[in-house]
């Protein structure tokens, strides 16, 4: 591989998390976002050399996936132009800002927050995030209602940020 | 419900494709709302991504139940899910991945099986690896495995490679050799040989494993390896290399001196096999005849084509039996679309794309067959049958393509590639590739040699006109009109070479218009005839020659370079690859170089202008750079 592949996918690998969210806030549908994200990575890729190294490179690709996203029939607020905009800006200043450092130490943090939930909870959330199953399907496996699923996730994940938030502030 | 939890609610719908149009709408009216529901929302994305990649990608598994509490359940499977995020698919992906994929093959020949528990053997379609399979790579194959993010494979010659367990990423190189990238520090990937035990994470190293012996060269981060035998470890970094043999480290390696992994350039490899069936795609015999490059998916056998070279010390003949040709290279798709691949001509042939094949036999009419392709890299191979040299047009095979509704056309070279596992160092016009220029004759009005600030010898009475686009070029009249330059040797050209010149056949001459040859020689690589034939360039050290697809026109200019390397002869046309080929022998001469005439028959009758002889075999890229340069 030559050196300015690797440059690129070192640059790439480094802003990636942070560009997923921004492309899943525009586009909040995990299945559509990766295809985004992939479709990016190679008009990027494509692009690498025309890139200005004196611009910043997560603000240039955002700009791609921003274009990209803006073509997609499922984009979120596609009918309501002004709040579209109040979203984009928001959203990339959010995840522009958002560090690789800061990602990885509250990542680390959910990993050990998420040890800490019985097998039961541990269950619902593989079935839902590795196994994408949907939560009549989750409804149907689990024997509980599929609505009884969804209050259940909302408060894992409430349970979760909690824990974080404890673990990044050095409670225990 | 505040909105906070409705947000979170629908979001969480939307994000797993769970959503109606009613509730994506009830998400939008709620962000739309007030600042603090926006906020709110990003902050809610955030924390899904966060929570989707620590249970795809964390190592945990449910905590055990206590027994007083709670019934016994199932074992929990985890499942492989590895995010495909492609950091660089248009190199290695010739198609979209959907989200739920492990891990891919994206190999780029067809000498690629994959071997499935059940013993089916699966020929070089996109499929995920599961573990156990076992994947081996034919001497003329390469395989790429995709890891994501998460790292990179290249593997080829003959190499074998089991997967062992792909939830814990680890793979073992049965025999052979591969290349790795994993750029990531927090990916580890384990690979196995007979002999080593091998870790790393955020390394790009060579392993190569062959009779009882492992060889690791790292040339970036660092590799745990452990022996199996006595479970021996060390660790190497940059630099380090290793044999498991001895399991001494040697510091020796310099970084740059071997390739990771093979560039991508344009061409394709064509391969000459012996055959008594004479069925394409039946290869009865494994005995190759030759093999080289080329830049074209088609075959015209006739004077020139058709003709098989042997060992480098025999002559080159026709050969008097027929064979197996076989053209194989990648081929580049720009856009998403249906693509229909007409296959024509006079012989019996076949192609194969994308797991399809089109066959068509010398009777019948054109064949067409019709795919939907992403964009990306395509393997590509057309099989046909080789008849022996004679003068009428000979038989015929080619590929052409058509998109969408436009007009078939052949493929463009531009867009048809190989693997060169071995590439010559790149020089660019800043200088140095003049370092190598041994002779230097621009021919614009005096026979001056820029290198050596004198003038050359001539012979008849070769003179300088006006011509249209260049200004005053010398034309030689294909009776006694040569030039004569310092012997060979000293001009450097007993090695790697590198001879290039400007050409215009102005009239119809004699069958060999002579470009370069060195004087009163008639052996076997002692003789260099670079010439025009029948006006296809041809390239010989008189005997085990190549020759060129394309045909100069007459009163057209066109630049012809000759390279020579390591035993390849290549020739390019206009600053493109036509044709490469290997096993040829070296020049040995103290001749002089003759510009214009190989013996007192083949003159040329035509114009010449800048004339270079560079020692030194000079990248594509660099040959191409000079074309546009000089142009």
């Amino acid at each position: 591989m030559d050196q300015k592949h690797g440059e690129f996918i070192r640059q790439f690998a480094a802003v990636q998390p942070s560009l997923y969210r921004y492309i899943c806030s525009l586009l909040p549908n995990f299945s559509e976002a990766d295809d985004i994200l992939q479709e990016v990575a190679v008009i990027s890729w494509e692009k690498y050399s025309s890139f200005d190294p004196s611009q910043n490179f997560k603000s240039w690709v955002f700009g791609i996936a921003r274009n990209k996203v803006l073509h997609s029939k499922r984009r979120f607020l596609r009918t309501q132009n002004l709040m579209a905009k109040a979203l984009e800006e928001k959203a990339e200043k959010h995840f522009v800002e958002q560090e690789l450092g800061h990602l990885e130490e509250k990542q680390d943090a959910l990993n050990t927050c998420i040890e800490h939930l019985d097998q039961k909870q541990q269950e619902v959330l593989l079935l839902r995030y590795k196994e994408k199953m949907a939560s009549e399907d989750m409804a149907s496996k689990l024997k509980r209602s599929a609505q009884q699923i969804r209050t259940q996730l909302f408060r894992l994940r409430n349970t979760l940020r909690s824990c974080i938030n404890n673990k990044m502030m050095g409670d225990s | 419900m505040g909105d906070a939890e409705q947000i979170d609610k629908l979001l969480d719908l939307s994000l797993n494709s769970e959503a109606s149009e009613e509730q994506v709408k009830e998400l939008e009216d709620l962000c739309a709302k007030n600042n603090d529901n926006l906020t709110h929302y990003i902050e809610s994305i955030d924390n899904q991504v966060f929570l989707k990649d620590a249970v795809c990608e964390g190592e945990f598994t449910p905590a055990p139940q206590t027994p007083s509490r709670k019934k016994a359940t199932f074992p929990f499977w985890l499942i492989g899910c590895v995010l495909i995020l492609a950091l660089s698919a248009s190199l290695v992906t010739y198609k979209k991945r959907p989200t739920t994929l492990s891990l891919s093959i994206a190999s780029r020949t067809h000498g690629l099986s994959l071997i499935r528990k059940e013993k089916e053997l699966i020929n070089n379609s996109g499929v995920t690896l599961q573990t156990d399979d076992l994947l081996q790579v034919s001497a003329h194959g390469e395989l790429w495995l995709d890891f994501a993010n998460k790292g990179k494979i290249y593997a080829h010659n003959s190499s074998i490679i089991k997967v062992n367990q792909l939830s814990q990423e680890s793979f073992t190189l049965v025999k052979g050799e591969l290349s790795a990238q994993i750029p990531l520090l927090k990916a580890q990937l384990i690979f196995s040989t007979p002999e080593l035990e091998i870790r790393t994470h955020n390394a790009e190293f060579t392993v190569s494993s062959s009779n009882g012996s492992t060889e690791i060269n790292v040339l970036k981060g660092k590799v745990d390896a452990t022996r199996l035998t006595d479970g021996k470890q060390i660790t190497l970094s940059v630099n380090d290399s290793i044999n498991s043999l001895t399991m001494k480290v040697d510091n020796n390696l310099t970084v740059g001196s071997i390739s990771l992994f093979p560039e991508l350039e344009n061409g394709l490899r064509y391969y000459y096999h012996e055959t008594n069936k004479k069925i394409p795609g039946v290869y009865d015999s494994q005995r190759l005849i030759d093999q080289g490059l080329t830049n074209r998916f088609a075959i015209q056998r006739g004077a020139h084509e058709g003709y098989a070279r042997h060992a480098h010390d025999k002559h080159s003949h026709i050969h008097n039996k027929d064979f197996h040709i076989t053209f194989e290279g990648l081929i580049l798709i720009d856009q998403d679309a249906q693509y229909t691949f007409r296959l024509s001509g006079t012989a019996d042939s076949k192609i194969y794309i994308n797991g399809k094949t089109l066959s068509k036999t010398k009777s019948k009419s054109d064949k067409l067959l019709t795919l939907s392709l992403n964009k990306g890299y395509y393997n590509l191979k057309l099989e046909t049958i080789g008849i022996i040299e004679n003068d009428a047009p000979g038989e015929s095979a080619l590929i052409e393509i058509q998109l969408g509704k436009n007009e078939f056309r052949e493929i463009p070279p531009e867009n048809i590639f190989f693997s060169n596992y071995q590439p010559l160092p790149k020089m660019f016009l800043d200088g140095n590739i003049d370092k190598s220029l041994s002779a230097h004759l621009p021919l614009k009005g005096n026979f001056r040699d820029k290198v050596y600030k004198e003038d050359v010898a001539t012979f008849g009475d070769p003179q300088f006109i006006k011509d249209e686009r260049f200004g005053l070029v010398l034309d030689l009249d294909g009776k006694d009109d040569y030039l004569v330059h310092f012997p060979v040797d000293k001009l450097g050209m007993n090695l790697a070479y590198t001879a290039c010149t400007w050409v215009k056949l102005t009239e119809e001459g004699h069958y060999d218009q002579t470009l370069f040859a060195n004087a009163s020689s008639s052996g076997v690589s002692t003789t260099l005839v670079l010439l025009l034939r029948r006006l296809y360039p041809y390239h010989a050290h008189l005997a085990n020659d190549s020759i060129a697809d394309e045909q100069i026109e007459y009163g057209k200019w066109a630049h012809v370079a000759f390279r020579y390397h390591q035993g390849k002869q290549s020739i390019f046309f206009n600053g493109e690859l036509a044709v490469s080929s290997f096993n040829h022998s070296i020049l040995s001469s103290n001749s002089p170089l003759e510009i214009g005439r190989w013996s007192h028959r083949r003159t040329l009758l035509g114009r010449l202008r800048d004339v270079r002889i560079y020692n030194a075999a000079l990248h594509a890229d660099d040959i191409k750079s000079l074309y546009e340069k000089t142009k």
